[in-house]
């Protein structure tokens, strides 16, 4: 039942993630499909230059390059208006070789996303989803990728960036790279650039090297860079933008006087704009507004005797922020149709955009008719994009079809049949239909119709395309957060009223033959383990989750038929897309929650709960209510402080990026409380365990640490602030220090040898309590544990070794077999760990008394006061045989060191827990502690199985109940252990190399199965350890005094067979381990309300800061990182329960 | 919080300030003077202004043996701050010099006065207490500041656990530790007499009083309060003053360890007006009640 309870919250966590992420990440799929190459003949029609020099200047807004004039807004400003003059000079000079217009990029305008746009043609994502394993790589079609197909050779200068996203697309000899991070930085790059490109261009005068190269690609940082640390307004931006006209006007020079390059294209252009402090990454004009100028040194452009040849249609104007005239203006990704058509390549197959009208109209030096290439260009486009949308499922858009113009198709299917086979898309033509198309490519008239028609088509779908793709949407957000609320208020809830529910919070003293409620079949029901109300809520849960689901799909027929779903927007915003899955999933989360929540705040003990006869059975309310404040003390408030600290400072991205360095920094406040509570306490022995094992989770805690790695954001910072006068040095400096002086074989080994320290930890720890790891465990871990460190080992040596080397190829088999058998045996462990999981051992002695032998003889058991204890700790170690198999070599440390931590944990709050209990009741506490630090426990015993409980059984067990200060370090541990392993929030992060443990190539399911467990593996380690509090030096208490056939009849409601005295014993039993079984419970939920918790405000910070410059960069991973944690925690508070609960059962099986 | 220890009704019930009434009835005559709280809030004034002025201005005297060099930056910061971070080190130095002299004057009265109002007997007995009290003044520094110094050790092993550098900035580490423990422990073990780990009684009231003030926060009176609130108002302050360090603000004074440093001055400077304010209430409630008696009695 505890595991259907918490079984239970994973579907509302999972519901309320769906919500928030559907709502906030943009989702697309990205279609590894690429276009064919165009025909000969249809490439004779549209291209017009062989090479192209493509110089993207980051953050180039349309009014630093536009003329000067109404265009832009007046009074001009002398930093940067007309600075950067050559192309509006070159384009008053030539109309017809030189255009200036402005694009719009779409939000975010973070340069990554733009890159994409600029090159594959189509919308933004957070996760480009089927994007290949690994890797920033685009996995899109793009004119990039073609030119590479098409054998061009291509050449780049600038951001590096575009390296690690279009890998060995550019010539090595031609490509010059540069880190794009320090903002501090004008001119690195681009003076990298201003040398370069134009002596690139000379080569191409070289008689010896005819074509050194057909594409030169450049991306200058200096304007952005200039922006962001001066903001445009600033003498610092006017330098730069005359350093870059000087650049242009370089290049125009050298175009127009080399024959060479009368077939060179020049197209710069910005990425995006910036707004008026120079950041950029949200949709404000300012920033959306990026500039472009394209330059040829032959007429290429419609003059204006041209016009004609272009429709109405399709010359967009717009108005820059505050300027008084219209300026020419299309879309960003309508550059990549251009480009790629201009330079006779297929357009890139995700394309969204249409080719500009200005570029095509043009085509003095082609035979074909004035006005055809436009419509030849605009249908291959059109008809790419319905190829497209097509593919990617959204097609059967009523306004998309409506748009649709089959001519258009049959244009290009004419044109290109291997790329658009007549009948899969275009519905069949009519002769005269089909004599119109092939009359195209000559009739003014038919092709200026179908260039406005594939240019309608192509708005309509880009509009589409980013009405689903592009836009947050508000109102999912805002219900996926509210659901998200909803789960942690239950969590709580939940955890507070078993709290209050628990029959140790009001332990019968003598008062214990309380007699079961009289309805019989009621009890027979109930599963021994859960109070009824429990079971009943859950059960009650679950069906209005249900029944929320019908709600949901119900409120979505209504809001559908009245057609109010469009009016739901936050203002200034798309409306929304929730759809009747969005609905169902509202449906269920809200309900269920409401469902559960009354069930925990309704008078929860009258169920049928009546274990405790009396005045406490139901508690009023105002009784609730300062039980519930009574929580707040001194040691209650550090731990929910530190939650809140810890949501709050995901709000911040500074905060955001040194979480690693926050996470320790509580986990190290976390045990003040529990300190001070033993310090203060009169036993010495009290006060040095304490004292020695806080030291050991905190040095634990520390050196799991020392696997951090720095996010590319912490630069040179590392948390010590930019100024100090010695470079600080941590993590992987500690690391390069350590390599300087010692081999550097060495702290290979140490890692790999490191996991071996847990068994060694292990059987220290129990040995206190005389527990007795189960043979089967002590083999299988360490060997299990061993292999998977000696995986790595020879991963890490064999590294440079490829595959297909005889080395290589020997290490890769050796590795996996090793990682085969540590998986078996782990698995072996485990399995061995569930048949037999208690770590006691049992002597028994003939009685010393000779007369009456067989009467009476002395058990021993070791580790009784442990026996619930030990094998969770058992369980946890064996836990991490799996860790071990999927973390790399220096993440290998790790492993122990967490173990360490967990253990210094448990026996922290064991000892706090002794001194509180000493405090409370200063005799009893100390006569149970003195009988509890033998651990073992001697007891006469007659065959009648008489057995005498140990005096102070009752007043050890029944210790205050867990609380949350005990819990949330966990969770937290999960997280430290999660950056210790070199992880941080982000994508680039993710280790992909875990994918490879079991196999040599990517094998679906286990693959990501080991990259799961690489990331995610520490938290749900941590959080399934939490039931090892509520069990932590418990023993059970020995309650029968009945032979158990007695208690079992009892049991069976077998009404007249069983004895009062029976019946007593059974209720008595079913109260202990109801105790016990929701302790279990409550310890498991900790963790979980703390990650929840932390998952809504690390959601919330998204959704506020959508617009924030870094939301790509750190508030998304950040979110989407929070709820892989919280399933990852649920899934392990789940394992965590099932374990606690078979050693419940086999603890009443042997005691009971 | 533990719950204070209940006093018994006859006494005074605020447990402020020493009274009469708290004094054994047979020497209720030679009872202590009330609390110095005229001269105590002059002196928590002088105290507090003299640490704010050693945290602010002592680290400029770096300015005159170093020419320090104007930073090429956009974002330029106060004079004052630039030489303050320009070598956290030295500056920590200065300022560590500065907290050393102002904490042995301070904890000179705070010893005085734990002294005067513990003492108990009759005047000639006090008298005598007085004398061998400050006979031992020298021999007590000295214990106070050993026990400073491996506190400052302790407490340099905690920063680090917090998360300082393991392998770097010691220096830098070690003196705000030294900082720290100067501010938090070194006036109680002058007055107090520093903890010690023997078994005899003497180490157990030590104990018993160390713990009772710094876990436990159940200071009894203006003194002990004095000596309590600063100690933890550093440790607060310093445990809050990290957050400035991860902002991205990218200013001088953000370099380790100083926003921590500056926090625990802060924090202790906070804690001593605190303690300054509480046992002013206190003084003035009973100020109220002696009145309140003096006019019954001349009724
Ligand atoms: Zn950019
Ligand atoms: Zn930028």
């Amino acid at each position: 039942m505890n595991v259907s309870v918490l079984l239970w919250l994973l579907a509302l966590h999972g519901l309320s993630i769906y919500l928030f992420l559907s709502g906030f990440l943009l989702s697309r799929i990205a279609l590894p499909d690429v276009s064919p190459p165009l025909s000969d003949s249809t490439r004779s029609l549209v291209q017009t230059h062989k090479r192209a020099v493509i110089v993207v200047l980051d953050a180039l807004r349309y009014d630093f390059l536009a003329p000067l004039g109404d265009t832009i807004p007046s009074p001009h400003d002398p930093y940067y208006h007309g600075v950067l003059s050559t192309p509006a000079r070159t384009a008053a000079e030539h109309p017809d070789r030189s255009i200036v217009f402005s694009a719009h990029a779409d939000p975010p305008t973070t340069t990554l996303q733009r890159i994409k746009a600029l090159t594959t043609g189509s919308l933004p994502t957070f996760v480009d989803a089927g994007a290949n394993f690994g890797g920033e790589a685009i996995g899109e079609d793009s004119w990039v990728l073609q030119a590479e197909k098409a054998g061009k050779k291509l050449g780049f200068v600038g951001d590096n960036t575009w390296l690690a996203l279009f890998p060995g697309a550019f010539d090595p000899s031609l490509t010059w790279g540069y880190d794009s991070f320090d903002v501090e930085d004008l001119h690195t790059v681009d003076n990298a650039i201003f040398s370069r490109i134009p002596s690139l261009l000379n080569l191409t005068s070289t008689p010896s090297k005819s074509d050194p190269w057909d594409i030169l690609l450049a991306h200058g940082l200096g304007i952005d860079h200039a922006g962001h640390r001066f903001s445009p307004s600033h003498t610092g931006m006017q330098a730069k933008l005359s350093q870059t006209d000087t650049f242009l006007a370089t290049l125009v020079d050298l175009l127009d006087n080399d024959p060479m390059h009368k077939d060179t294209l020049l197209v710069v252009m910005g990425d995006h704009g910036m707004d008026e402090h120079g950041n950029h990454g949200g949709d404000a004009p300012l920033e959306t507004i990026a500039g472009t100028w394209m330059y040829s040194p032959t007429p290429f452009l419609a003059s204006s005797s041209d016009r004609e040849n272009v429709p109405a249609q399709m010359h967009e104007e717009t108005l820059f922020p505050g300027a008084l005239a219209p300026h020419r203006h299309t879309q960003q990704v309508d550059i990549v149709p251009s480009i790629s058509l201009l330079l006779g390549l297929p357009v890139p197959f995700g394309s969204l955009g249409a080719p500009i009208p200005e570029l095509f109209a043009l085509r003095p030096h082609t035979s074909v008719g004035a006005g055809s290439a436009l419509a030849v260009a605009s249908s291959l486009s059109a008809t790419q994009i319905h190829t497209f949308l097509d593919k990617a499922g959204m097609s059967g858009l009523d306004a998309l079809d409506e748009a649709w113009d089959p001519r258009v198709g049959g244009l290009a299917a004419h044109l290109a049949p291997e790329a658009f086979p007549r009948s899969a898309y275009t519905a069949p033509l009519s002769t005269s239909e089909e004599l119109d198309v092939s009359l195209a490519i000559g009739s003014r008239h038919i092709s200026r119709a179908l260039a406005r028609d594939a240019y309608a088509y192509s708005r309509e779908a880009l509009r589409a395309a980013r009405a689903r793709w592009a836009q947050f949407d508000g109102p999912l957000m805002v219900v996926g957060l509210v659901s998200a609320f909803l789960a942690v208020v239950v969590a709580g809830a939940l955890f507070w009223q078993l709290g209050l529910d628990s029959p140790a919070a009001s332990r019968p003293g003598p008062s214990i033959g309380a007699v079961p409620k009289a309805g019989g079949e009621d009890a027979e029901e109930t599963s021994p383990d859960t109070p009824t109300w429990l079971r009943k809520s859950v059960l009650r849960a679950w069906q209005a989750m249900g029944a929320g689901v019908v709600l949901g799909v119900q409120l979505w027929g209504a809001f559908k038929v009245l057609g109010r779903i469009d009016t739901f927007a936050l203002s200034g915003e798309s409306p929304t897309r929730m759809g009747v899955l969005h609905f169902a999933a509202l449906g269920a989360a809200w309900a269920s929650s409401a469902s559960m929540l009354a069930s925990c705040f309704s008078s929860s003990t009258a169920t049928g709960d009546a274990r405790i006869e009396g005045p406490k059975s139901s508690p009023t309310l105002l009784q609730k209510f300062t039980r519930f404040f009574s929580v707040f003390t001194f040691e209650a408030a550090i731990p929910v402080a530190l939650m809140i600290l810890h949501s709050l400072a995901l709000l911040s991205n500074s905060f955001v990026i040194h979480e690693s360095l926050l996470v320790p920094f509580l986990l190290i406040t976390a045990p003040l409380p529990f300190l001070m509570r033993t310090i203060s306490s009169a036993r010495r022995d009290l006060r040095r365990k304490a004292l020695f094992w806080a030291g050991v989770y905190a040095v634990c805690v520390r050196l799991i640490g020392t696997g951090r790695v720095w996010r590319e954001e912490q630069g040179v910072f590392f948390g010590l602030g930019p100024h100090s006068s010695v470079s600080p040095s941590d993590g992987p400096f500690i690391v390069e220090t350590l390599l300087s002086v010692i081999p550097n074989w060495l702290p290979r080994i140490l890692n790999a040898l490191a996991p071996l320290a847990t068994p060694v930890i292990l059987s220290y720890v129990l040995q206190t309590s005389r527990s007795r790891v189960p043979f089967i465990v002590r083999a299988a871990l360490p060997a299990s544990l061993a292999l998977a460190s000696l995986t790595w080992l020879i991963e890490d040596s064999t590294a440079g070794a490829g595959a297909d080397s005889a080395i290589g190829g020997v290490a890769r088999i050796v590795r996996t077999l090793c990682a085969w058998t540590s998986a078996v045996l782990g698995a072996g462990g485990i399995a061995a760990w569930a048949t037999q999981p208690l770590c006691i051992s049992v002597s028994r002695e003939a009685p010393t008394d000779g007369a009456k032998a067989g009467e009476k003889q002395t058990i021993t058991v070791l580790g009784f006061a442990n026996a619930s204890g030990a094998p969770v700790l058992v369980f946890q170690a064996l836990l991490l045989a799996p860790l071990a198999l999927c973390a790399l070599l220096p993440s290998q440390r790790v492993g122990p060191l967490l173990f360490g931590a967990l253990v210094g944990w448990f026996e922290l709050v064991d000892a706090a827990r002794d001194a509180r209990a000493l405090d409370a009741n200063p005799v009893g506490a100390a006569n149970a502690l003195a009988s509890a630090i033998p651990d073992t426990h001697s007891y006469t015993s007659s065959p009648s199985t008489q057995l005498q409980p140990p005096a102070s059984q009752s007043s050890t067990s029944s210790g205050p109940r867990i609380a949350l200060a005990e819990l949330f370090p966990l969770a937290l541990l999960g997280l430290h252990a999660f950056f210790g392993t070199a992880h941080q929030a982000t994508i680039a992060s993710i280790q992909w190399r875990a994918a490879f443990a079991l196999s040599a190539r990517v094998r679906p399911g286990i693959s990501h199965l080991c990259v799961a467990i690489n990331e995610l593996g520490p938290v749900f380690w941590a959080t399934a350890g939490a039931v090892g509090l509520a069990v932590w030096n418990v023993s059970p208490r020995i309650q029968v005094k009945v032979p158990r056939s007695a208690l079992n009849r009892a049991k069976s409601g077998g009404g007249e067979g069983a004895t009062r005295e029976g019946k007593d014993a059974a209720v008595e039993a079913e109260n202990g381990d109801h105790e016990e079984s929701t302790e279990v419970l409550r310890a498991a939920l900790g963790p979980l309300i703390y990650l929840s918790v932390l998952f809504l405000a690390g959601a919330v910070g998204a959704a506020v800061l959508r617009r924030h410059l870094m939301v790509w960069k750190i508030f998304a991973p950040r979110a989407v990182a929070g709820a892989l944690w919280l399933i990852a925690a649920d899934l392990g508070a789940v394992i965590g329960v099932w374990s606690a609960r078979r050693i419940g059962r086999e603890v009443k099986r042997v005691f009971g | 919080m533990a719950p204070r220890k209940q006093k018994p009704a006859a006494r005074s019930t605020i447990p402020g300030v020493y009274t009469k009434a708290d004094v054994d009835p047979s020497e209720r005559e030679y009872a202590p003077e009330p609390f110095p709280f005229a001269r105590y809030t002059s002196l928590v004034g002088v105290h507090t202004s003299l640490l704010a002025f050693s945290a602010l201005f002592l680290p400029q005297t770096t300015s005159f043996f170093i020419d320090i060099p104007a930073r090429v930056t956009d974002r330029p910061a106060h004079p004052l701050v630039e030489t303050l971070a320009y070598s956290p080190v030295l500056s920590l130095v200065w300022i560590a010099g500065g907290v050393f002299v102002l904490q042995s004057w301070w904890a000179g009265w705070i010893r005085m006065w734990y002294f005067e109002q513990a003492s108990r007997g009759t005047y000639a007995e006090k008298k005598i207490e007085q004398s061998e009290i400050s006979k031992a003044k020298f021999a007590d520094y000295g214990k106070a500041s050993v026990f400073t110094l491996t506190v400052s050790v302790v407490y340099h092993a905690i920063v680090i656990l917090f998360g300082a550098p393991v392998l770097s900035h010691h220096p830098h580490t070690y003196l705000l530790s030294l900082i720290l423990a100067f501010l938090t422990v070194f006036a109680p073990a002058y007055s107090l007499g520093r903890l010690t780990m023997g078994n005899d009684t003497a180490s157990w009231i030590k104990w018993f009083n160390w713990t009772r003030l710094f876990v436990e926060f159940s200071p009894r009176n203006a003194i002990e309060r004095a000596m309590v609130y600063p100690s933890i108002g550093t440790l607060v302050g310093c445990w809050f003053g990290v957050i400035p360090l991860a902002l991205d603000w990218d200013r001088p004074w953000q370099a380790w360890p100083l926003p921590p440093l500056f926090g625990a001055i802060i924090g202790y400077i906070l804690g001593s007006l605190g303690a300054l304010v509480t046992t002013g209430v206190y003084w003035l409630a009973e100020e109220q009640i002696r009145s309140e008696q003096m006019r019954q009695k001349t009724k």
